[in-house]
This record gives C-alpha cells, structure tokens and sequence, in this order.
C-alpha cells in the first residue's frame, strides 16, 4: 500500500477541526434546549455552575465527516479497520449518553465496553500477535481478544476517569494523537494515521470551547469516544501488511491517564470491601493538583506539560532501532513514578504544614479551651 | 435521551447514505475483486480483456476458490483449461471436504493430463513424508497411500512447481536429485518438509525452514535451518548473514509454517530474490511481503535472476476462503 503523504493527514486535521468548531455550538445548544446539563452537585464535580454535555457528539460528527470526505475525494487513506471503528464508535456514544443522562452502573458500563473491544477484535483486528515491549513479538492465540477489550476498555475508562477540569482530556487527547500520528507517519501506518489526525484536529476544535472556563462538556458520551478510538486505532499496527497488537507506544503516550487509572484502581480495591468499587472519588491527579493550591488552567497545563514529555518518549520508542528500544519504557516507567512520588512528597509537605499551623492555633493562649 | 440517541442514530445513517455508494465504487475497483470484474468486462463483450483481467488476478492472487479458475477454464483451450478445470475441482473438492478415493481419482486424472507427471521416480522415504503431510493437513485416512507420481500431480493440482527435467525453474541451475519441499502455511499439525534425495528432513517448528545445499560436492549434505521471525529483527538478521554467506550455485529450499513477516526486513526479502524467489504477494489489495501465515515453498539457487526460481504459495485467506498446502518438486527423469 503507498503511503499518503504527510500533508494529507494535515487536511485531516483541518476538516475534522473545521467540523468540531462548527457542530459543537450546535451540541450545546441542543443540550441547554432539552436540559441535558451537568449540575455541580456531587463534591468531585469542580464546575461552579451548569454546563451543557454533549460536546461529544462533535468527535463523532468529525470522524464520520472525515470518513465520507475521505473515501469520496481520498479513498486511499480508508483503510479496513475505519468503518468498524465508526460503528462502534457510534455505540459507545449511544452508551455514553444513556450515562450521562442516567448515571448508569459501573458494572454494566464495564461489560458493554468489554464487549465493544472483543467486537472490534473480530470485526477489524482478527491477528493474534503482540508486539512484545522489549520488541519481538509473541503469538497471543486464544488470549488475543480478551487482551484486545480489556486493552480498549482500560484506555477508555483511562480518558474518562482524566474528564474532570475544563480542557484536560480533551488537551490530553491532543497531545497524544498528535504524538501518535508522527510516530504513525514515521512507521508508514495509514489506518492509526487517519484517526489520529481526526482525533487532533476534533479535539482542538473542541478545546476552543472546552478549554476552562468551559461552555460546554464532552460528558460521558466524548470521553469514552474518545477513549474507544484511541485504544481502537492503536490496537492494530499495519507493518509490511502484518497486523500485530503493539501497545508499546500508544502505552507510553497515555502513561498519564493510564497512571491515574491504575492509581484509581488501588483506591478502588481498598474499598472495595465495602461495596464501593464503582464508586467514584476526588483523588484523581486533577483533583490533587488542585489540592495543592494549583488553579484549574495551571493544573490542566502541568498535565499537559507530563504528556508531552511522555509523548516525546513515545516518538523515541517509535523510531528507535530494536537494540536500545527497551531503554523507553523503563525510562517512561521511571520518570511517571517520580512525577507520582514527587505529587505525594508535596503533599505530604502540605500536610505537615497544615498541621503546623493546626498546632499554633491550638497552643494559641487566645484560644479559649 | 430519546432525543439524543435519535441525533446518533440520524447521524449515523446519514453517514451511511453518504459511505456506502462510495465504498461500493471503491470495493468494485479492488483489485482482489478481478473474478466480479472480469464477469462484467465478459458481458460487456470484452472477452480478451476479461481473459488479461482473470490471468493476472489467478496469478497475484493464487485464489483457493475454485470459481476463477472455473471463469478462466471457460474462455481459454488446450492444455491451460484442462489444468484449470482439474484446479477447480481439487479447489471444490477441498472445500466440500470430499473422499480421498475421489482425490486420488484427481490427481491421477491431473497425472494423465500433464507429462511430467509419468518420469516421477519413487523414492519410498520421500513419498512416505510428504504422504503423511498431505494425509494430515487434507484429514485423509492413514491407510491412505500415494505413489510419488500422484503427490507430484498433487503438487501441480494445487499450484506447486514440478520439473521433470532438473532444471530449477529457469534459474539455469540443475540438480541431479529428487528435491521435493511442503508447506501447510496456517497448519502447524504437519509442518514443513524438505526432501534431498533420500534425507528427508521434517519440523513442526514455527519459522521459516532453509535447507542449504553447497555446489561443487559430489554428495553435498544439506545445512538446514529454521528462522522464526517472530523473536525480532535479530533472526531477519542472522537469516541475511546465512543466506549472504552462500556461494554462488548453493541450492536453497525454502518452506514456510506459520511465521511472523513482521521482521521480515528488506534486506532478508532481498537475500530471498538473490536465490532467484519473488517476494511479493497480494493480500487484501496490498502488496505484502511473504511470510506470516502464507502457504509457500520455493527452490532457488543463489545468483538466480530474480523471478526465475521455483515457488508456490497460498494465501492465508482470500476473501474468507482459507488457502491450502504448496508445494515444489524437482527430479531428472527416474532419478534415484
């Protein structure tokens, strides 16, 4: 297959921002008409006020745009995995809104996800091998669906659980496709390429009103979207015609949402004892940042700033040759652990002054006993 | 949420209005779609056409149906549609799964049909091996036995190579021994075989297996090796240090079981060509690399001109129909 030249892929981005910029006002004004609002009510929502959803409608909106506009004027960027993607893709929005609108269980939300990846698998994927991270690959056999939906479930309720300050999974998603699609160009992967630069180009689009203070969410609907296309598209790496399961990369560029899942799942576990797994909470790493006394914009920036960084690792693990590739992930691993450990030891650091402070006041001879 | 759903849903079919006219267009210009086409070229009275559309696609494509070959028997005479036809029906009778008695009534139809097939020697190690090859990837009865002229009209029934005149293909290069090589692509139950003369060599190893033979020996031993491709770019490797450490004349027989073309690199597909062996295939209208779970064996000679050697392959899948077994033979008339 000849590989469509990097401009191409620029055109992409061009038309899926130009969609996202034009639908989503069109979304929120759809949503404040029917009052399909996100209320700040529960203690983790951090929004002073109600804000319309839907905002993901406009990621779907982009990427089908993208796909008719392709195979009509660029039939060669379509590649067999796109329309499974869309359709599925489409489930996952219909799942998202009946959360955002319901609040449905965790468990069921969980199963139709699994579903949708083990889907996906046989619908577009179908190879059962996996690019093993210190590069070779290993045949997966029967275990290779199973890997797929957990894989694409996991990224997905990774963006999700990231959906808590204006802009941040949005921007994070930004940052990560664009990352991705270099890495897709370099390794000449049109089917990663298309979606890549659809998820850039909708997801700035869609930051021009999202980014704090936000008009509108992406809600449920977006973030699991989002979430779906980005473990969807990276499932299948196309090399020389073979189809593998490479999660090296796309791993290292989401080592921050993915991080904060794996973070979030401990906390679960804990208490899970209690019947509160699928309960969620106000320990995610937004929510510390803030703690910290970080405003909304600076956090979502810091975020920002690490998923660059991480994504300028994934670039380097793309294009390095065999030998030193197992450098990357160690690297990626090691530097996400100290920026956790450096986000604990600040806090730790509040606390004690809190505490500190705490004391004075209670020694205080002005206070009354 | 009624509401939202109907936008989706709205959203989604109208996408669908748009996709599917253009994605019918573009399916119909695929090229794996060549039997569709050239029914089309046909009633449109375009015969030649159609005939050009139908020998180019049954040779990129190497379909395991029997309908293309059927399309082409019809439009061609002579000894090419009696092939064609005999292909046809072991494709058919691959895919109904029929008797073996009705196999072999094939192969020794296919046996009178060609020439070639009456100076097969018998060679009992040989035929035995690949007997057993064919038994388990075609789930014939043990009992079952095949001559060396039938598995050598087997071989030309499912798109192998067979000379008769031990020349190797049109390398220019000669043997004066029985090579015979089988490969059950996807199948690993009866992995490849490689047979020199009597030594009959067997594995059931992932890879892709090499049987080296050095020129300029009066009973050249064979080196063999098995490359799996899966473990890294370090096996694509060592396979171009090897194949590039051959002299000029080295016989190599290649045979392929579920292996990896992910680090296949250029330079090992180029080692391939320098043994005279294509290396291109089509698969879901690309242009691939062989390698992964393709069917395919060759034998080649190092300096060859490329596309001169001996090789049959089957794809993994065409269009949902999964390939079948290859394979290649060389003998001089009644060698031992």
């Amino acid at each position: 297959m000849i590989f469509p030249g990097p401009l191409e892929y620029l055109l992409t981005t061009a038309v899926a921002f130009l969609v996202a910029v034009a639908t989503t006002p069109l979304f929120r004004a759809v949503a404040r008409r029917y009052g399909i609002l996100d209320h700040p009510v529960l203690p983790r929502k951090i929004h002073a006020r109600s804000v319309p959803y839907l905002g993901g409608m406009a990621f779907l909106t982009a990427y089908l745009a993208v796909l008719v506009e392709s195979i009509w004027r660029r039939p060669e960027l379509i590649a067999p995995v796109h329309y499974p993607l869309a359709a599925l893709g489409t489930v996952i929005i219909l799942l998202g809104l009946a959360d955002d609108i319901f609040d449905l269980s965790g468990i069921v939300k969980l199963l139709v996800e699994l579903a949708v990846g083990g889907l996906l698998y046989y619908w577009a994927v179908g190879e059962q091998g996996l690019a093993k991270p210190l590069h070779a690959i290993v045949d997966l056999g029967p275990f290779a669906p199973a890997i797929a939906a957990l894989w694409v479930a996991g990224v997905m309720n990774a963006i999700n659980f990231t959906d808590g300050l204006d802009g941040l999974a949005a921007g994070l998603v930004a940052i990560a496709s664009a990352m991705l699609l270099v890495v897709g160009i370099i390794n000449q992967q049109p089917a990663t390429c298309l979606v890549m630069a659809t998820l850039l180009g909708s997801c700035l689009g869609f930051l021009v009103y999202n980014f704090h203070p936000a008009s509108i969410f992406m809600g449920d609907a977006g973030a699991l979207f989002l979430g779906f296309m980005l473990g969807g598209a990276t499932l299948v790496e196309q090399q020389k015609g073979a189809a593998v399961v490479a999660l090296l990369v796309p791993v290292i560029t989401i080592a921050l949402p993915i991080a904060d899942t794996l973070l979030s799942f401990l906390r679960r576990l804990r208490r899970a004892r209690e019947g509160q797994f699928f309960h969620p909470d106000r320990e995610h790493l937004h929510h510390r940042l803030l703690a910290l006394g970080l405003n909304q914009r600076r956090a979502v920036l810091t975020m920002y700033l690490f998923s660059f960084f991480m994504g300028l690792l994934a670039i380097l693990a793309g294009v390095l040759p065999g030998r030193l590739k197992p450098a990357v992930p160690f690297a990626a691993a090691a530097f996400t652990a100290a920026a956790v450990l450096w986000l604990h030891r600040l806090e730790q650091r509040q606390r004690s002054k809190e505490q500190a402070s705490a004391t004075i006041r209670i020694d205080d001879p002005n206070i009354p006993a | 949420m009624i509401i939202t759903w109907a936008i989706t849903g709205l959203l989604f079919l109208l996408f669908n209005l748009l996709w599917w006219p253009a994605e019918y267009r573009r399916l119909a210009a695929d090229p794996e779609r060549f039997p569709e086409q050239a029914k089309v070229l046909l009633q449109s009275g375009k015969r030649e056409e159609a005939l050009r559309m139908l020998e180019e696609g049954l040779s990129r494509f190497h379909p395991p149906a029997p309908d293309p070959w059927n399309a082409y028997a019809g439009l061609i005479r002579g000894p090419a549609k009696i092939q064609a036809s005999l292909r046809a029906g072991w494709l058919s009778w691959r895919m109904n799964r029929g008797g073996a008695d009705q196999l072999l009534e094939l192969s020794r139809k296919a046996c009178g049909a060609w020439p070639c097939c009456a100076g097969a020697p018998e060679a009992n190690e040989t035929t035995a091996g690949l007997a057993r090859c064919w038994q388990l990837a075609l789930g014939l009865p043990e009992n079952f036995s095949f001559s060396l002229r039938d598995l050598a009209a087997l071989a030309w029934l499912t798109g192998g190579r067979v000379s008769c005149d031990g020349m190797i293909g049109a390398t220019g290069f000669r043997t004066d021994r029985l090579l015979a090589v089988w490969s059950p692509g996807a199948d690993a139950r009866a992995g490849v075989l490689i047979a020199l003369g009597s030594t009959v060599y067997t594995d059931t190893r992932r890879g892709m297996h090499v049987a080296l033979l050095t020129p300029g020996l009066d009973q050249p031993t064979p080196t063999f090796y098995c490359f799996d491709f899966w473990n890294g770019e370090e096996t694509a490797r060592e396979f171009s240090r090897i194949l590039k450490s051959a002299p000029t004349g080295t016989i190599g027989i290649f045979a392929v079981t579920q292996d990896s073309r992910l680090n296949f690199s250029d330079s090992a597909e180029q080692c391939l060509a320098e043994f005279g062996i294509p290396v291109e295939a089509w698969e879901n209208g690309h242009l691939v690399s062989f390698g992964l779970r393709h069917a395919f064996c060759a034998i080649g000679a190092r300096g060859a001109p490329a596309g001169t050697a001996m090789a049959a392959w089957s794809p993994h899948t065409w269009r949902g129909t999964p390939g079948h077994p290859v394979s290649c033979m060389v003998y001089p008339e009644h060698s031992p």
